[in-house]
């Protein structure tokens, strides 16, 4: 069991030229997953060539799992990074490329090559590791980064846009991949700039925005803390017109759409509109089917912290 | 989420139990993948080929000479010799060191290294060993070949001389090594393909001849021809292979080809903090 958190930072600020693209970042993360989400050129590849020690940061302190990982060598041993870009070394065959870079880690020559092996057979590159990286697909070469990150057994792996460019078999592949891993006990820190992506993968995430963190921490909790802005609810029910009636009358409920049996609930005091919700099913005069909350998902959630 | 309480329960994570090689030592697999991706080209594959063919001549020259006594000297053999072997030298250098920082650079390789545990001092010993293992082995092994032969050819040469031959190739060799291979590393760090950086590569080498021919007809010092790249090789081989060496020319060649390898070295070490920096 530890204490330490994964990722801390401190008044974390790194620009290039004029431009910042890390601005007073403040952390304090605890999770087997955390999700780093943002619209591009919100400044995740900055703060993940921070957390790796590509970067050092120009203001402001930055640890993983209490080191600082600018220059650290030990750090950098328990590392797994899986970068953005993907056209390196090309004339170099998949078994070749996970091989050089265990040999990097410290690997031997004869268990670089068993080891890269079942690296490519983890993520279903098996068939191709003799094959030359420049006739690899999109999706393969992804997957073939991303059996780099794995191959040395990392206790921490840091990727970034791993899933795209996969199809949805892929990528549900790499998803059940990345869970298992944290199911290890590996720390995975993952950033996308779609939303569904993440939310698939954890429900911890960190929300960027113009190189400050909008949001941290769990998925529903963010979603407690927007008190300005309407939580919506919907339900489907036999008789959606006398139900939308007997909700307008509270006073939490700011709006009411009906649409055939479907009823959209916009509430300032979401608790309570559950708890009224639930006196009326249990009436059982309006037939109500399913209920289920248009917010909790992480669409929702970025839109209020970002477009306000 | 409150960090004060919470926590991360161990949930099995086992890290890798076997043998690791030490961290000092990650500047092999550079070279060695460095080497690989070179001898994909089969040009290069040819060249090293190409490279003992002049060995064949030489070593005619030297049954030569052991027929007819007068005709060349051992001396004059070797220089020459060594002259022939700087081209294929270059062009090694041509085919290990355009791509070899320069593509890092553009692919994004250059992330894969330094999220591990290399530094940059592995990095570039890695790369800067890889282009002079190539050119070693135009030099070094055609070189070490005629050496052979020239002693079984003449049963009379003191094994010391011979001794001294093969010191000489070895220390000319490193020394043309370390100035070309990193005029050639920092070339390609700096040029935006590498096709390019060779060919700029091979203009410097004979420009930095001809302006250092330039600048002793300019300053009538006719020594200081040997701060040109290949003629501070040629004269340092000129006068080690001599039987009377003059000193003073040694010393300003050695100098020359020092600072070459310091210019090119420190261009890459900027080049690289740059990158680090952005």
């Amino acid at each position: 069991m530890s204490s330490r958190p994964l990722i801390q930072a401190r008044g974390l600020t790194r620009w290039f030229g004029p431009v910042i693209a890390l601005n007073d970042v403040q952390l304090s993360i605890q999770a087997p997953i955390v999700g780093l989400l943002g619209p591009n050129g919100a400044g995740k590849s900055t703060f993940i060539k921070l957390l790796v020690g590509l970067l050092k940061p120009s203001l402001g302190n930055l640890a993983l799992l209490g080191q600082k990982p600018w220059a650290n060598r030990d750090l950098a041993a328990r590392l797994g990074y899986c970068p953005e870009r993907h056209r390196f070394w090309e004339d170099m065959t998949a078994r070749q490329f996970v091989q050089i870079l265990l040999r990097l880690h410290g690997f031997d020559s004869s268990s670089a090559c068993s080891t890269a092996d079942s690296a490519l057979e983890r993520v279903h590159l098996g068939q191709v590791g003799r094959r030359r990286i420049k006739t690899l697909s999109h999706g393969m070469r992804q997957r073939l980064k991303l059996a780099q990150a794995l191959a040395h057994q990392p206790e921490i792996i840091v990727l970034d846009e791993p899933l795209t460019g996969l199809d949805p078999i892929q990528r549900s592949m790499v998803i059940s991949l990345l869970k298992e891993e944290a199911q290890r006990g590996v720390f995975v820190i993952v950033s996308s700039h779609v939303l569904h992506e993440l939310e698939a993968m954890t429900r911890h995430i960190v929300m960027l925005n113009r190189g400050r963190v909008v949001a941290e921490g769990e998925l529903e909790q963010i979603r407690a803390l927007i008190d300005s802005h309407p939580h919506r609810i919907a339900l489907v029910a036999a008789k959606a017109r006398e139900l939308g009636q007997q909700l307008l009358g509270q006073q939490h409920v700011t709006r009411i759409e009906v649409d055939k049996d479907r009823v959209v609930v916009e509430t300032r005091n979401a608790d309570e509109c559950y708890d009224r919700i639930a006196e009326l099913a249990l009436g059982g005069d309006f037939h109500i089917e399913q209920m289920y909350s248009l917010d909790d998902n992480l669409e929702a959630v970025f839109k209020y912290l970002v477009e306000g | 989420m409150n960090p004060d309480t919470a926590r991360i329960h161990d949930q099995g994570y086992r890290p890798f139990k076997g043998k690791l090689g030490s961290v000092r030592t990650r500047f092999w697999p550079i070279a060695v993948n460095e080497l690989r991706l070179s001898f994909r080209n089969k040009w290069f594959k040819r060249l090293l080929w190409a490279s003992f063919f002049p060995l064949g001549v030489f070593s005619v020259l030297v049954l030569l000479r052991h027929v007819m006594e007068s005709m060349l000297g051992p001396s004059q053999v070797w220089q020459n010799f060594w002259r022939t072997q700087l081209l294929f030298a270059v062009v090694a250098a041509y085919f290990t060191g355009r791509r070899a920082v320069g593509e890092d650079l553009r692919s994004g390789a250059l992330t894969l290294y330094f999220s591990r545990a290399v530094d940059f001092r592995q990095y570039l010993l890695g790369k800067w060993l890889a282009v002079a293992l190539s050119m070693g082995g135009v030099l070094l092994g055609p070189g070490l070949l005629l050496l052979v032969f020239s002693a079984a050819m003449d049963p009379d040469l003191p094994l010391s001389v011979a001794l001294s031959w093969g010191a000489i190739l070895i220390a000319l060799s490193l020394l043309f090594a370390l100035s070309a291979g990193w005029v050639v590393l920092a070339i390609s760090s700096l040029a935006g393909r590498g096709r390019a950086a060779g060919i700029v590569w091979v203009v410097v080498y004979f420009a930095s001849s001809a302006a250092a021919v330039a600048l002793s007809s300019a300053l009538n010092t006719p020594d200081l021809v040997s701060l040109g790249i290949g003629d501070g090789s040629m004269r340092l081989a000129n006068e080690l292979f001599s039987q009377h060496a003059d000193l003073a020319t040694c010393m300003l060649s050695l100098a020359g080809q020092v600072a070459w390898a310091i210019l090119g070295a420190l261009v890459v070490l900027l080049r690289l903090a740059r990158w680090r920096r952005l």
